[in-house]
């Protein structure tokens, strides 16, 4: 099957169980902290991004989990790389992080980020894949990305079993 | 390059169902508290020039004859260009050597560029490539737009019809230019700026209907556009001095500028005023004298 990519910029597409194998922590807690800032030269504004944790699924998780997305805004200027997801503090959030040289990064862009949100009284794991969405050649049509609103709990035994596979 | 009628655009948005149009702008700010100062609604991005030139990274890619590349980057640039419902126009500004990516607020000489990572490619290998655009926060003015291809990670080809393997550069060179001049995804599926794709897709290396209604909308051809023909000064800088002891950008950062740019209304408004106010007083100078 012809590989398929997307979401803005341009990046790979990728299901939950890839998700769960390629990122090297997965973590659930709040965003207690944003602070964007100039890096390399002065040349890019990356926002640190510190996370309190509520539950670590991969790899080394510390109880305040550091990690950058591309752009933010310093004074008056704002950078932009479409596809980094948003959120904002407080937010509660599944992480899937992929450490690259200069630091955690989501995978995947926007893939790599679910929000956690109350529906009926339940902790639902939101996919911020939002309007992500895949797209079939052949048929020419769209389709929403898998798992995109699932319980909490199950979303987080099923990247275990996928992790475990 | 055979333009595109504001007519054309006309009778597509009428055979279209109302809802049919579906592109979406960048916004000045992120919608979080964060990223947008308190009070500041977002709005739309946008160049202020009517011509936005780009630079073409001198190595090229290993995998596409460079100027294969030099084609496709030429026609990508010229598919922008074509809707005559719109007065921007993308320009080729020449080779650079420059392949550093992002804007310096301490110098005006940042360029936009297009470059192939064949062997540095420091970011996600899921990336296959990424467009970095500087604006300002609160009125959305774009400043810089760069471009970057993962060709260390991705096979490209001059011409991926129908391929299984390889993505079609002119198809991403075409999307990955309607992010530069300031849009987002839209939902139409055969849209340039729908967010997916796949190897061997060409079909965003033409603009859609939607695609059209954007940069028409954003950018709208009018009558005064004969007082801002694109007129370009050469501002090619071919070792772009990123030095922090430059002066801070006065208008705008990139190399290219319009000569002729329309006054901002408010501007003129408050210089009539001045004006005015100053012979009024001067008058009543004499006439106490």
């Amino acid at each position: 099957m012809a590989p398929s990519f997307g979401n803005a910029t341009l990046v790979e597409s990728l299901s939950l169980e890839e998700l769960s194998v390629a990122a090297d922590m997965i973590a659930i807690g709040r965003v207690v902290d944003m602070r964007a800032e100039w890096s390399e030269e002065y040349l890019r504004i990356e926002t640190l991004c510190v996370l309190e944790l509520e539950q670590c699924i991969k790899g080394d998780c510390k109880e305040k989990i550091e990690f950058k997305k591309r752009g933010g805004s310093v004074g008056s200027l704002h950078q932009v790389v479409i596809g980094e997801p948003q959120f904002d503090l407080g937010d509660e959030l599944v992480v899937f992080l992929e450490k690259l040289e200069r630091g955690y990064f989501f995978l995947g862009l926007t893939q790599g980020k679910y929000r956690i949100e109350w529906q009926n009284a339940k902790r639902m794991a939101v996919g911020d894949a939002g309007d992500l969405q895949l797209y079939d050649r052949r048929t020419k049509r769209s389709f929403e990305h898998e798992a995109s609103v699932l319980p909490l709990e199950d979303f987080v035994d099923l990247i275990q079993a996928y992790i475990q596979r | 390059m055979k333009k595109i009628s504001i007519y054309t655009v006309l009778a597509a948005a009428l055979l279209l169902p109302a809802t049919a149009f579906s592109w979406e702008s960048t916004m000045s700010c992120g919608s979080g508290i964060a990223e947008c100062k308190a009070g500041v609604e977002p709005k739309s991005t946008a160049w202020t020039l009517n011509c936005v030139g780009f630079h073409l990274n001198e190595r090229g890619t290993k995998q596409i004859p460079y100027d294969s590349v030099k084609q496709v980057y030429k026609r990508s640039l010229a598919t922008w260009s074509a809707p005559d419902c719109s007065y921007l126009r993308l320009i080729d500004l020449g080779e650079t050597n420059e392949d550093r990516v992002g804007f310096n607020p301490y110098t005006n000489k940042n360029a936009n560029i297009i470059v192939f990572r064949d062997t540095a490619w420091k970011d996600s290998k899921t990336i296959m490539a990424l467009t970095t655009v500087t604006q300002d926060s609160v009125t959305g003015k774009i400043y810089d737009a760069d471009i970057e291809m993962n060709c260390l990670d991705y096979k490209f080809s001059a011409d991926a019809t129908g391929s299984s393997e390889y993505i079609d550069l002119e198809n991403t060179l075409t999307h990955e230019l309607g992010h530069a001049i300031g849009f987002a995804h839209s939902k139409v599926t055969d849209a340039t700026m729908f967010g997916y794709s796949r190897a061997g897709d060409v079909e965003k290396r033409s603009l859609h209907a939607d695609d059209i209604e954007a940069i028409c909308t954003i950018y709208p051809a009018s009558d005064t556009d004969e007082v801002r023909k694109c007129k370009l000064k050469s501002g090619y800088f071919h070792k772009p001095n990123f030095g922090m002891d430059e002066r801070p950008p006065s208008d705008c950062g990139c190399s290219i500028y319009s000569e002729t740019a329309p006054i901002n209304k408010s501007t003129a408004t408050f210089v009539l005023l001045l004006l005015s106010f100053l012979v009024f007083y001067s008058r009543k100078r004499v006439k106490a004298l």
